[in-house]
């Protein structure tokens, strides 16, 4: 059995870690390149959304470098990333036909089924091993978003272009290859530290834009086609509503462990969208009153083309703005966005908030 | 994940002594529950007024509020909502979340009504809408309660809304019932579209309308959402049409939902959208009886067709060839287009007819001989 999973951010190395320590053989699938959207595109439907194309560009790719067994979360509804699985699997049996699929899902009848699909994943080891394996996957995941979050930080604060990046790549390396807890840590901090003496423009004062919207466009930087980094170039400071081991935390650990959940964001929604409709809907319109609380200057929302949930929150988003007068900005990818025109739409908007910011300041002082 | 509903929105308490007029817009789940609404709220003693049929000025208003990302049938909701405007002193809107024990609909129903809330923000012509939840998830919170809640919001006494619920129950299975034998549902709903309180029809004139097809003609399936095909200008007649041609057609709505799933029953993956798998159970089902073709009228940008519609047409093509066509809609299809592919498919299908028994003479021949 060789495992394989798709790309979504830094989750490679994470399952990696969790796969290695369970003894299973893997292959992830190579970075994410034109070429796998493409191939997923030839071979998805052409009105679902984008993060199944990526998916399945995924799954090709490696079942070629010989995986013959993936690994994927599915879900019960309400929206289309529970069904993926089924479709995707309707599709690599027309393609190669000997493919499994091992979706990690909450149970359809009872408790049993969950577990059974675990033990085929971990066969014979312990509880206890399991147990083990998932603690030290889950502090490589923290120790990324950690450093990611840092990055989006201070990006707009470097004086040459691309240093915090290479020590971003670099704190990714490092954290692949630790293999102790205690190393993880060291490397975190390690790298940490060298991106906070890179040579920065602390008196900067950047305008704040909150990143919000549908979960794989935020953590797969491709899906994006690499928003943050742009933004942080055009010399905004950013953050994301959502990090990774926030969502495991929250839908695989069922909330038990002491990091910050969405229970808040969902709340501050409910006067505009009093229901989840799946997805990040409800989130995206919770993070956005957060950052209106927390001071942000503007807030873009991104999200595959003719995602549900999305577009549920965005009709309602105007309502947000005119409550608020903070600038929302909905962008929708699909495979045929160009970067050339999202670099456009993103320096119009930071120039908009600068100019708002600019003028806000005068009139105070 | 249990998905509830928190905010409580009662509409301002009844302005008057006679019953308040309740408008229903005639978008979105209107065609699967229209009866059990009407005779709902005319048991009550309210007046029903329905949207009128979908029309340019509908979908201009509706392509206006919404974003333009949304389905066209989301957009048409705003605009039907708008028409009534006027005339009534509710708009019925129903948030649905789960309609059946262990599924949910479409996330863009349970957002519907804040989105039309919001609409209405921007908008002073929006009617005021009365908001209740349909949640099967919780104890109790399917339709019944959502009735209920609607009649105690109007200020109704428990006992009448009793006797509306009966009343919109009976109606409700009468015309599931009906919808069964095979009638066109279109035709059922019409009764209701007319007059509301519940005339007992005697006996389907299912036997009739089947009939009414030519023997030997085309039998075609046509699979979609009840607000797309149902509608006339949005599905650009596409049913008047393939009458008009002497094709006999079958919806899912005359497969019931237990033939649908276990038409379903082999697939790894149980469907959580109870209308996405009245659509996939209906067309799997379909597939395996003696039609000739089946057409998927897709809503541009649906989330659930874009998956359903996938599965039904990688069956079709791999059960013994059972001819697909996937129409694609949104507001900008041009007639023209839908005609000249309806067209191509027709002749296809006829082609392949009649290829086809001439085979089954010569292995009828062949029998004989051998
Ligand atoms: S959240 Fe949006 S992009 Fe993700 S599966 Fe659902 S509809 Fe698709
Ligand atoms: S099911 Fe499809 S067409 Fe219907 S509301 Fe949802 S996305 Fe729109």
């Amino acid at each position: 059995m060789k495992i394989t999973f798709p790309h979504m951010g830094n989750t490679a190395i994470v399952l990696k870690a969790l796969f290695g320590e369970l003894g299973l053989t893997f292959v992830p699938p190579p970075p994410i390149t034109k070429h796998t959207l493409s191939l997923g595109v030839q071979h998805s439907p052409e009105a679902a959304c984008l993060p199944l194309k990526i998916n399945m560009g995924n799954f090709i790719e490696a079942i070629e470098l010989g995986a013959d067994t993936i690994v994927m979360a599915g879900g019960v509804g309400p929206c289309r990333f529970g069904y993926y699985h089924q479709v995707q699997n309707e599709i690599l049996k027309d393609l190669y036909c000997e493919v499994k699929m091992v979706v990690l899902e909450p149970p359809d009848n009872h408790i049993g089924e969950f577990f059974a699909r675990m033990r085929l994943l971990t066969g014979t080891n312990s509880w206890w091993r399991l147990l083990k394996a998932m603690r030290f996957a889950f502090e490589k995941c923290v120790a990324l978003d950690m450093l990611e979050q840092e990055a989006s930080y201070l990006r707009c604060r470097e004086l040459k272009r691309g240093q915090v990046d290479r020590v971003y790549r670099k704190a990714c390396q490092g954290i692949d290859l630790a293999s102790t807890i205690k190393d993880v840590r060291w490397c975190r901090d390690e790298f940490m530290e060298e991106m906070r003496a890179l040579p920065l423009d602390w008196q900067k004062q950047p305008v704040k834009i909150g990143l919000t919207g549908e979960i794989y466009s935020l953590l797969e930087p491709y899906a994006s086609g690499h928003m943050e980094k742009h933004l942080g170039h055009l010399g905004a400071e950013v953050r994301r509503s959502l990090y990774l081991h926030e969502w495991i935390n929250e839908h695989l650990f069922m909330g038990l462990l002491r990091v910050r959940t969405h229970h808040q964001a969902r709340k501050l929604a409910v006067p505009y969208l009093s229901c989840q409709v799946g997805g990040h809907g409800q989130e995206a319109i919770g993070s956005t009153l957060e950052f209106i609380r927390n001071g942000f200057d503007g807030v873009i929302k991104v999200a595959p083309l003719t995602c549900m949930p999305e577009i549920v929150a965005q009709a309602i988003l105007p309502w947000v703005e005119k409550d608020h007068g903070i600038p929302v900005m909905t962008i929708y990818m699909d495979e045929q966005t160009g970067e050339a025109g999202l670099l456009t739409r993103l320096e119009a908007f930071v120039d908009m908030l600068e100019r708002k910011k600019r003028a806000g300041c005068s009139k105070w002082g | 994940m249990k998905i509830t509903s928190v905010l409580k929105i009662s509409p301002t308490a009844k302005r008057s002594q006679t019953s308040p007029v309740i408008g229903v817009p005639r978008a979105l789940s209107y065609f699967e529950y229209l009866p059990l609404w009407r005779a709902f709220f005319e048991a009550l003693g309210c007046r029903v007024v329905i949207s009128p049929e979908t029309n340019k000025k509908i979908l201009d208003d509706g392509v206006q509020a919404a974003v333009e990302e949304a389905c066209l049938p989301v957009k048409l909701y705003y605009g039907h909502v708008k028409a009534l405007s006027g005339k009534v002193d509710y708009v019925f809107v129903p948030r649905l979340i789960s309609v059946a024990k262990k599924t949910y609909v479409c996330p863009k129903f349970m957002g519907v009504p804040d989105m039309v809330r919001t609409a209405a923000h921007f908008d002073r012509h929006y009617p005021e809408l009365l908001i209740v939840d349909v949640n099967h998830r919780l104890r109790g919170g399917g339709w019944n309660q959502a009735l209920v809640n609607a009649g105690t919001q109007l200020g109704f006494a428990p006992a009448v809304i009793r006797r509306g619920l009966q009343a919109g129950r009976q109606a409700q299975d009468d015309f599931e019932v009906q919808l069964h034998t095979g009638i066109n549902p279109a035709m059922a709903l019409a009764d209701w579209e007319k007059r509301g309180r519940a005339i007992k029809r005697t006996g389907p004139k299912a036997g009739k309308d089947q009939a009414a097809a030519a023997p030997g003609g085309l039998v075609i399936a046509v699979i979609g959402h009840p607000y797309q095909i149902f509608d006339r200008f949005v599905s650009l007649n596409l049913l008047g049409k393939l009458q008009a041609e002497g094709v006999r057609v079958i919806t899912a709505s005359a497969v019931a939902d237990q033939v649908g799933r276990e038409a379903t029953s082999h697939l790894p993956k149980r469907l959580f959208w109870s209308f996405g798998q009245k659509l996939l159970g209906g067309s799997l089902h379909l597939l395996e009886q003696p039609i000739d073709g089946l057409i998927y009228v897709a809503a541009f940008g649906c989330g659930p067709d874009s998956m359903v519609g996938e599965i039904v047409e990688r069956h079709a093509k791999r059960a013994d060839q059972v001819p697909f066509l996937m129409l694609t809609i949104d507001e900008h299809t041009g007639e023209a287009g839908v005609n000249t592919r309806l067209e191509a498919f027709l002749d296809l299908i006829t082609r392949k007819k009649h290829e086809s028994s001439i085979k089954k003479t010569r292995i009828a021949i062949k029998g004989y001989r051998g």
